[in-house]
């Protein structure tokens, strides 16, 4: 092989002078750059939709719990009792419309205590039901002495 | 070419495509010219290339200035070059055979640079790995020992020492004067 007397560093210059990139290199990746931002902002999105789904059912769900909670033994027991007082009430008194003038004032009295009184053996049966069932440090539950 | 602090600053007043702009045009050519030693064919490293730059805009955000930028994207660029290296190698399926795409690309290049070159070019290619690596990437942009050191994450000595043993080689086979 025979080359001319030009030195070797400028021939290597020249060789890879040429070496670049295909024009438009640099808008292609921009634009790669531009779909992937779109890309994070839709799945960044996506994201905080589902998130907020997910605190509405979870604040429909607790909503539903507390009315499950409230709708328990001790309200319907309640109200049953108050349903039959005032019935007892209403068929005792002869002349009702008197009766009701008469004791209207006491009669809401005693069923407001009447009521209160009656969610106190609901509740202490309910944390009676707690104490029975709560795991104990073996994880089963602990007898009741 | 921005310093680094401007480009943490861009990046920090959110505006990252504008840093990403700044670096395409101070590293373009650098990041292509590494990839190239790495996979050898003109298609793969400017896919290379462009991988390289889509991580950097997405690492940006993290980059804190406690490396250099250039050792930083360097790094990046050299580790997307050895991972799309490993698949193009796995790909083949006799990894003995010459690369079709590496002896088009030398072919092609030979016929621009004339016939002269043409030899010379070849001659590069039958150096070893290391050797073409850092001849390449010397002359690509007149680039210092200490730039093409920290573009192959090498001493400095060491790239001199391949260099000159690159352009000995060369120049003995091509019959010219090394420098």
């Amino acid at each position: 092989m025979t080359f001319s007397r030009e030195s070797l560093d400028a021939r290597l210059q020249r060789i890879y002078a040429g070496l670049d990139t295909s024009p438009g290199f640099d808008a292609r990746v921009m634009a790669r750059v531009r779909g992937d931002e779109q890309a994070a902002a839709s799945k960044a999105a996506a994201r905080a939709e589902e998130s907020m789904r997910y605190e509405l059912t979870k604040r429909r769900q607790s909503w539903r719990g507390r009315v499950r909670r409230w709708v328990t033994l001790d309200a319907v027991g309640a109200a049953a009792l108050a349903g039959f007082l005032g019935r007892v009430v209403w068929t005792a008194a002869a002349d009702r419309a008197e009766w009701i003038s008469m004791y209207a004032s006491q009669s809401v009295t005693a069923l407001g205590v009447l009521l209160a009184l009656a969610t106190l053996p609901a509740l202490l049966l309910q944390q009676k039901r707690r104490t029975a069932s709560r795991p104990s440090a073996f994880g089963w539950p602990e007898r009741n002495a | 070419m921005l310093t680094d602090g401007e480009v943490i600053q861009l990046v920090g007043a959110n505006r990252r495509d504008e840093a990403l702009a700044e670096i395409l045009r101070a590293y373009r050519r650098k990041v292509f010219g590494l990839a190239y030693s790495f996979v050898r064919d003109r298609e793969a490293a400017e896919d290379v290339a462009q991988e390289v730059f889509i991580k950097v805009w997405r690492a940006l955000p993290a980059f804190d200035g406690r490396a250099s930028l250039s050792t930083w994207i360097y790094t990046i660029a050299r580790n997307t070059s050895l991972s799309a290296l490993r698949d193009r190698r796995a790909k083949r399926e006799d990894a003995a055979a010459p690369d079709p795409d590496l002896e088009v690309a030398s072919e092609s290049g030979a016929a621009e640079l004339g016939a002269e070159n043409a030899s010379l070019l070849r001659l590069i290619e039958r150096l070893p790995d290391k050797q073409r690596q850092v001849v390449l990437l010397f002359y690509l942009q007149e680039q210092s020992h200490e730039e093409v050191a920290t573009m192959l994450a090498m001493p400095v000595g060491t790239v001199k020492t391949l260099l000159h043993r690159a352009r000995s080689s060369l120049a003995a086979a091509a019959g010219l004067s090394p420098t």
